[in-house]
């Protein structure tokens, strides 16, 4: 403590005299030693957090168990729409435009290419169907689960051949002629006895589907699918295209059309940003839910000058 | 802490933890109160202690704390019962000097309190209130021309 003066020492000394007579009463620590005992006040500082959070718990399950209940008591008809430009995920709101990043035609080494992908994604567990309609152009849509309904049955296809390109010495191109070949030569037996049975051999009696990608000018993958007439029928029906299409909706599918005018990958259909527009497109959309509600909007196709496509979904009061 | 062991605290502590709680509440009443607290505290809450300054810092620490929140709450209070302050506050029959500390404001009696008569150093004043040490010398300061001013009168 620092030196005192004359007045802090009188002070001190008087304050000690006078302060010291301030006492608590004879009987206050029987008082206060009660109070310990008490339970209540033995856990009350562990039970406050405690206590909060049994609360939030509780308010929490009462929460879940409300909003669960609304579930089933009012079933949510609930979608959402998005597309990709490249490989980013753009999600579209409802009443809101969204400019696709990289949606745009662009000069490539002498090549027009259309960066973004042309398919819109729909999902919602309710939906039952989807009825399209476009004003300029067409929206096109292969359906994977008919597809795979036909595959599981067997009506779509006689033989799926994979084949190892080393093996069989194919080289690339490769064409109808070079697989005809290979199959007369006798090397596929053991396909014709795995997938044909009884049935005919020969090609001159089935399509022939070839799906090959060369790697340095090397084939590197080389498929074949063999269908009858009927078979390649069906899968002609697997693509919806029309102006006004009605696309049914399975759960766990979802539906990805793509909307499309003319053939924008054509060469030299696009000259200038300008020309864009020509892609514009305005789709009605009226979404069925298996309740029966149906929603009704419009989607909106533009681009910008920059060459960005431009889409929204608008809320459609018009019917 | 045992009972017995509370009994050993009280009579090591409890005068000179009421009186700073006095000082701060300014009646017997809320004194006890907080007196209450601070040994709920000690028995349900406390570190361990190296040596008894230590226990004795933080019971101050602790105590004061309980007296400033007790403090804020009889503000409010006043906000919406202008009787209730005057009502809590006991007129005693101090003597001069007590009565001159008693009229300035509490941040300037606690720390008066801890030097004058606990022989505190500004330091560990300091370290007990959690204010620098320049706040400390300022209250103490100021404290002690406010008292010279009424005293010397």
């Amino acid at each position: 403590m620092e030196r005192m003066d004359d007045f802090e020492m009188r002070f001190q000394k008087k304050y000690k005299e006078e302060i010291e007579l301030i006492k608590p009463y004879r009987g206050l620590e029987n008082r206060i030693e009660k109070g310990l005992d008490r339970p209540d006040i033995r856990y009350r500082w562990n039970k406050k957090p405690a206590v909060v959070l049994c609360s939030m718990v509780l308010l929490m399950i009462v929460c879940a168990g409300l909003l669960y209940n609304n579930a089933l008591l009012k079933p949510d008809n609930a979608f959402i729409i998005y597309t990709y430009a490249d490989d980013k995920r753009v999600d579209l709101k409802e009443n809101e435009e969204v400019t696709l990043p990289s949606g745009k035609y662009i000069e490539s080494n002498g090549e027009r290419e259309f960066r973004g992908n042309n398919h819109f994604y729909i999902e919602g567990d309710r939906i039952k169907s989807v009825h399209l309609q476009s004003k300029n152009g067409t929206i096109m849509y292969f359906d994977k689960k008919k597809q795979e309904d036909l595959e599981r049955n067997g009506e779509l296809y006689v033989a799926k051949i994979l084949l190892d390109p080393e093996k069989y010495h194919l080289t690339f191109p490769f064409h109808y002629q070079d697989f005809k070949n290979l199959w007369d030569s006798g090397m596929l037996n053991e396909y014709k006895e795995k997938y044909f049975k009884e049935m005919s051999t020969d090609l001159s009696e089935y399509e022939v589907g070839i799906q090959t990608s060369a790697n340095n000018g090397k084939l590197d993958y080389a498929e074949f699918i063999i269908q009858t007439k009927e078979q390649a029928s069906n899968e002609s029906n697997l693509y919806i295209k029309g102006k006004d299409v009605t696309l049914e909706y399975h759960k766990g599918y979802g539906l990805d059309p793509i909307w499309h005018l003319g053939d924008p990958r054509e060469k030299n259909f696009i000259s200038s940003i300008s020309d864009l527009s020509q892609l514009s497109d305005t789709i009605t959309m009226a979404i069925e839910f298996s309740d029966g509600e149906i929603k009704n909007y419009q989607i909106e196709k533009s681009f910008d000058d920059a060459g960005n496509m431009l889409i929204e979904y608008k809320t459609d009061d018009s019917e | 802490m045992q009972n017995n062991s509370f009994r050993e605290k009280y009579e090591l502590y409890g005068e000179m933890l009421y009186r700073i709680a006095f000082l701060y509440l300014r009646n017997r009443s809320d004194s006890e109160d907080a007196l209450q607290e601070v040994f709920i505290k000690l028995l349900y809450n406390a570190p361990t202690f190296q040596d008894q300054q230590k226990e004795r810092a933080w019971l101050i620490k602790v105590l004061s704390n309980i007296c400033r929140n007790m403090l804020k709450k009889r503000k409010k209070y006043l906000f919406c019962n202008e009787e209730v302050l005057s009502a809590k506050v006991e007129e005693q029959d101090f003597g001069e000097t007590l009565s001159c500390v008693m009229a300035v404001a509490p941040k300037y009696r606690i720390v008066i309190h801890l030097h004058y008569y606990m022989g505190f150093s500004v330091s560990e004043i300091s370290k007990i209130l959690g204010i620098s040490g320049s706040a400390v010398k300022m209250r103490l300061k100021r404290g002690r021309d406010i008292l010279k001013k009424k005293l010397e009168v």
